[in-house]
């Protein structure tokens, strides 16, 4: 029996939903261009706002740890921490849109309605507690970006959306793959049962606890792959750049921020929830492998790019490689402090992650808005044109590569931290050796616009872009307060990470 | 806020309120007198900290503590800052040479404010990196001065600026990256980030906390040893340094050889010689020899190598190689303190990273100020500038005195103490020093070469580029003949009267002892 408090829970999903329906309507009987996304901004705003009110206890019932609809979904502070970095990155990203014009976008109306359905999808995936609707979640999540991705006018567009439904498409099937396996061995779909099997606390026929259990080991990984097409890492990376370059710049920081913030919150609750105990130690082993090739790869490609959206492309793969790190150190040593360490370093660089490259990313969007081009060279001496949007890009791009006084050596510092801690050394020096080689291509963006000379003068059109000031100004803010005070996230991950184990 | 915290961030806020705050054409007119009277307070406030640091009490004095920067239940680091014998000195270093700096920057015309702000911020990173007690904060100022470099050097440098700032770049974000996996190896066998023991606040150090080391301790000595040879620099790690001093602004190479590469200096002093000392000090031990022998071939191969230089400040960034040898042959003497005892060497270590901060620097300054005038640095082209320009060429004569080590002035009193400290070990120090003796020779050599054919010796010829503007050339004006003049009283005064340097810095050698 569902009960009406238990729907309750899922409030924010249905906001979003009705908004979804809103736009689609609305479209209908005006022209306006902007009207999407101002819709869209209402839709997630409100959304964003029963969300924190759930959060800080003020909405639904006081317990928020419950299970509600059949045990499928939790609305805990874990999932709910999430859907408000998620909403509050999709907010933003809206609010942007309303005045920064993206010429390649058709038919506004439909975008923002699979916007919006997409970001259900996003917002669900972190409290599925079931395999099942785990599955189905990240299909809402994909299945619209497709559509986002072909309606724009784009010279590639179609050839990008193919590339991402196909891929797509097959990591899904693998995942489904992995949930076969983890069905046929432990008889469940939920995460608490297959906890309970594979920690030796029920018995199954097919899993005897205490040796390491291949097919099990097998499934994980498996599971693992597929949900790599979402953090775009190693193994399924080999669409982000061609998309990242090919989609709309909106799109690009959608699936570099909320995507991939959705991809990383699942994972690790899989991980922590569902598979962790007996073969901890063994995932952790691909996970680390998985992020040593994603740093290394993401990092020695960006060098060379020329367009700044594929050189962040590239980066974002590296940077998935630095949050591997940290799911690496969940759970893979018997002392309990360690394995903490593991988590809140890995939710804390996910928010630094978010924070800094949705800061980065929508200057480049306001700036290549005006200079018509990501080609990096057209980006010289945009430092006296367009100071602040450069300053404001700058300060991302320090913060990616982990100087300190910013939130994203905070970061760093704490993953590489609970990787040490975990015995993962080589790991650890191979995540700081790819820093130095990311300071090369972030440092070198940095040099052409404050540095270079500009090559012609264009014409910079002023358009009224007020809204992407103040979002990447509210940004550099957080980067560097939580950069200089990291107690006041430290505080939030850690009330997150205690209600969650 | 303490008097240490006051010199870390006062320069630090100021220049980014020089920086921000623009726009405005009377406030752009005020810049310099503004960045003037910053650097000068800092000074003073550096001298003053000096003066009345407590040589009857010792230990680290003036501490900041601030406990809840970072108070994660596993992983926790505080804002502890503070001073000791060994800090005092190079703080009131920083202090002097920044206010020289701003000086010999005067003339710049081009991005004032931001130049201004990347300088200030710049001092009050490396005063943090000489006052931090917290390994993580420690390492925070030593890579928050990165940035301000790579600005100062790729927008007013000179030559291939670019090439040069980014091989600054990499070459320090590497040593730092060496730090920071040293500096989580320390945290995870020890528990904690405070390096020393604090008994005001009751705050247990690395030293005495229960130590399991999670690496093997050699390879975490190697750690820090290398990320420090490499800031230092030590031969083979020197090689951005006579391309980032080439190419840099005056004013950024002055803090460069005298403060920047000082942080390798007092980071082999702090941690892989106190710090080790009180954890194990038997990896000292065992490879001091090594160290001896290294430090001694960095002198010579330094020496050698800046013979052959015939750009004036090139020249001097090789020099700088060839004298950091020395703090590591002194460095080495200690090392072997457990079994023979020498704080002679030790002593002339950390003597000599204050002297040579000051001479270098000086060097620095009069080179930046004659490259002003005539335009190049190609010392085939340059010559009888004493003729125009008598004030500068004493000067110039005192710092070369100063830097090949005559008696009376600074350097001398440094190199001593080294070759004492560490020839009285016998054997490989023997050796060592007396190689080293030799690289004064060369340093001899080559300073007094250069004087010779920039300063004296007949006028430039007519290929010069200087010939044409040779009769114009000024000497030296008001404010810079000030910087001038505060720099060589430091020089002749540690070289005549040595005490009142090294009085404050035994009391924090003696601790290394005592720990």
């Amino acid at each position: 029996m569902i009960l009406l408090s238990e729907i309750l829970l899922l409030l924010p999903e249905i906001t979003l939903l009705l908004f979804a329906f809103v736009i689609l309507f609305t479209d209908m009987f005006t022209n306006k261009q902007n009207i999407g996304p101002t819709i869209a901004t209402f839709g997630v705003g409100i959304s964003a706002l029963s969300v924190l009110l759930m959060y800080l206890g003020l909405f639904g019932s006081t317990e928020i740890s419950s299970l509600a609809l059949a045990n499928i979904i939790s609305v805990d502070h874990y999932s709910l921490f999430f859907k408000l970095v998620m909403l509050i990155a999709a907010l933003s990203l809206c609010l942007c849109s309303i005045s920064l014009f993206d010429e390649g976008i058709t038919s506004r109306g439909e975008f923002w309605t699979l916007f919006l359905l997409s970001l259900i999808g996003m917002i669900m995936l972190p409290s599925t507690t079931e395999m099942i609707t785990t599955w189905v979640a990240l299909e809402l999540t994909s299945l619209p970006i497709v559509g986002m991705l072909a309606l724009s006018e784009k010279k590639y567009s179609l050839e990008v959306a193919l590339k991402y439904l196909v891929l797509g498409a097959t990591s899904s099937a693998i995942i489904l793959m992995g949930i076969a396996y983890l069905y046929g061995i432990t008889g469940s779909t939920f995460f608490s049962d297959i906890a309970s099997v594979t920690t030796g606390q029920i018995e199954s026929r097919y899993f005897s606890s205490g040796s390491t259990n291949l097919l099990l080991l097998f499934s994980v990984i498996l599971l693992v792959a597929g949900v790599s097409f979402k953090i775009a890492s190693f193994p399924f990376f080999s669409w982000v750049p061609d998309v990242y370059q090919g989609a709309p710049t909106l799109v690009t920081i959608y699936l570099s921020v909320v995507s991939k913030i959705a991809g990383f919150a699942i994972l690790i609750r899989i991980l922590f929830e569902a598979v962790n105990r007996s073969s901890a130690s063994d995932w952790a082993f691909f996970i680390a492998i998985m992020s040593l090739i994603s740093m290394i790869l993401g990092n020695i490609m960006a060098i060379r790019q020329v367009d700044i959206k594929r050189l962040f492309a590239y980066s974002t793969i590296a940077h998935a490689g630095y949050i591997l790190i940290g799911v690496a150190s969940i759970k893979s040593s018997a002392s309990i402090e360690n394995n903490l360490l593991g988590l809140q370093s890995t939710i804390f660089y996910l928010v630094a992650y978010a924070v800094t490259n949705l800061t980065g990313f929508l200057c480049i969007l306001s700036i290549s808005e005006k200079i018509k081009s990501t080609a990096i060279e057209d980006f010289s001496g945009i430092g006296f044109s367009l100071k602040s949007q450069a300053v404001i890009l700058s300060i991302s791009l320090i913060s990616l590569l982990g100087i300190p006084t910013t939130i994203g050596f905070m970061g760093k510092a704490f993953i590489f931290s609970s990787a040490i801690s975990n015995g993962f050394y080589w790991l650890a020096i191979a995540g700081i050796v790819n820093s130095i080689i990311s300071a090369y291509y972030y440092v070198r963006i940095i040099k052409i616009m404050f540095i270079d000379e500009p090559k012609d003068s264009h014409t910079i059109a002023r358009s009224n872009d007020i809204y992407s000031l103040v979002v990447t100004s509210l940004g550099v803010v957080i980067i560097f307060i939580i950069g200089l005070a990291p107690v006041i996230l430290l505080d939030i991950v850690e009330s997150v990470v205690n209600s969650f184990v | 806020m303490g008097l240490v915290s006051f010199l870390i961030f006062f320069p630090i806020i100021s220049g980014i309120l020089i920086g921000v705050v623009s726009g405005n054409s009377i406030l752009k007119k005020l810049v310099k007198p503004i960045a003037l009277s910053v650097s000068l307070i800092t000074m003073l406030a550096s001298i003053f900290l000096f003066i009345i640091y407590d040589r009857d009490l010792g230990g680290f004095q003036f501490i900041d503590y601030f406990d809840s920067w970072i108070p994660f239940e596993s992983f926790s680091a505080q804002y502890l800052v503070g001073v000791d014998g060994l800090s005092a000195p190079l703080i009131m270093l920083t202090g002097i040479l920044g206010f020289c700096s701003v000086i010999a920057s005067l003339k710049i015309s081009l991005r004032e404010r931001e130049y201004y702000m990347w300088l200030l911020v710049l001092q009050g990173a490396v005063t943090g990196v000489f006052a931090s007690l917290d390994l993580l904060l420690f390492f925070v100022f030593w890579e928050a001065e990165l940035i301000p470099m790579y600005f100062l050097i790729s927008i007013w440098g000179s030559g291939r600026k670019h090439y040069s700032a980014m091989k600054f770049l990499l070459f320090t974000l590497t040593s730092g990256a060496l730090l920071l996996v040293g500096i989580l190896a320390i945290y995870f066998s020890a528990g904690s980030f405070v390096m020393f023991d604090v008994s005001e606040l009751n705050l247990v150090g690395i030293a005495n906390s229960p130590f399991i080391s999670v690496l093997p301790l050699t390879f975490v000595f190697f750690l820090f040893f290398i990320s420090f040879s490499i800031k230092l620099p030590l031969f083979p790690f020197h090689s951005w340094l006579p391309d980032a001093h080439t190419d840099a602004p005056t004013a950024v190479s002055i803090m460069l050889a005298g403060v920047l590469l000082k942080m390798g200096g007092y980071g082999l002093l702090r941690i892989n010689v106190d710090l080790f000392n009180s954890i194990d000090p038997s990896i000292l031990t065992k490879y001091a020899p090594t160290f001896a022998i290294l430090g001694a071939f960095s002198v010579i191969y330094g020496a050698l190598l800046t013979i052959q230089q015939t750009d004036l400040k090139r020249l001097i960034a090789f020099s700088s190689v060839s004298h950091m040898g020395y703090v590591i042959l002194g460095l080495s003497s200690f090392a072997a303190f457990s079994e023979f005892g020498s704080t002679e060497g030790l002593g002339g270590t950390a003597l000599q990273l204050f002297t040579h901060g000051t001479i270098t620097g000086l060097a620095f300054l009069l080179v930046g100020l004659t490259y002003e005038r005539t335009h190049t640095r190609h010392i085939p082209h340059l010559g009888g500038l004493a003729n125009k320009m008598p004030l500068m060429a004493t000067f110039f004569i005192i710092t070369g005195f100063a830097s090949l080590g005559l008696p009376g002035l600074s350097g001398f009193v440094a190199e001593l103490m080294i070759f004492v400290g560490s020839f009285k070990l016998g054997g490989v120090w023997a050796v060592a020093t007396a190689a080293s003796v030799f690289g004064v020779v060369l340093a001899a050599g080559y300073t007094l070469w250069m004087i010779q054919r920039t300063y004296f010796g007949s006028k430039p010829t007519a290929d010069s580029p200087v010939s044409s503007h040779f009769d114009s050339l000024n000497d030296l004006n008001s404010m810079e003949l000030l910087a001038v003049i505060l720099l060589t009283a430091s020089i002749v005064i540690v070289g005549v009267y040595p005490s009142v340097l090294t009085d404050t810095l035994n009391l924090g050698i003696s601790e290394i002892f005592s720990r």
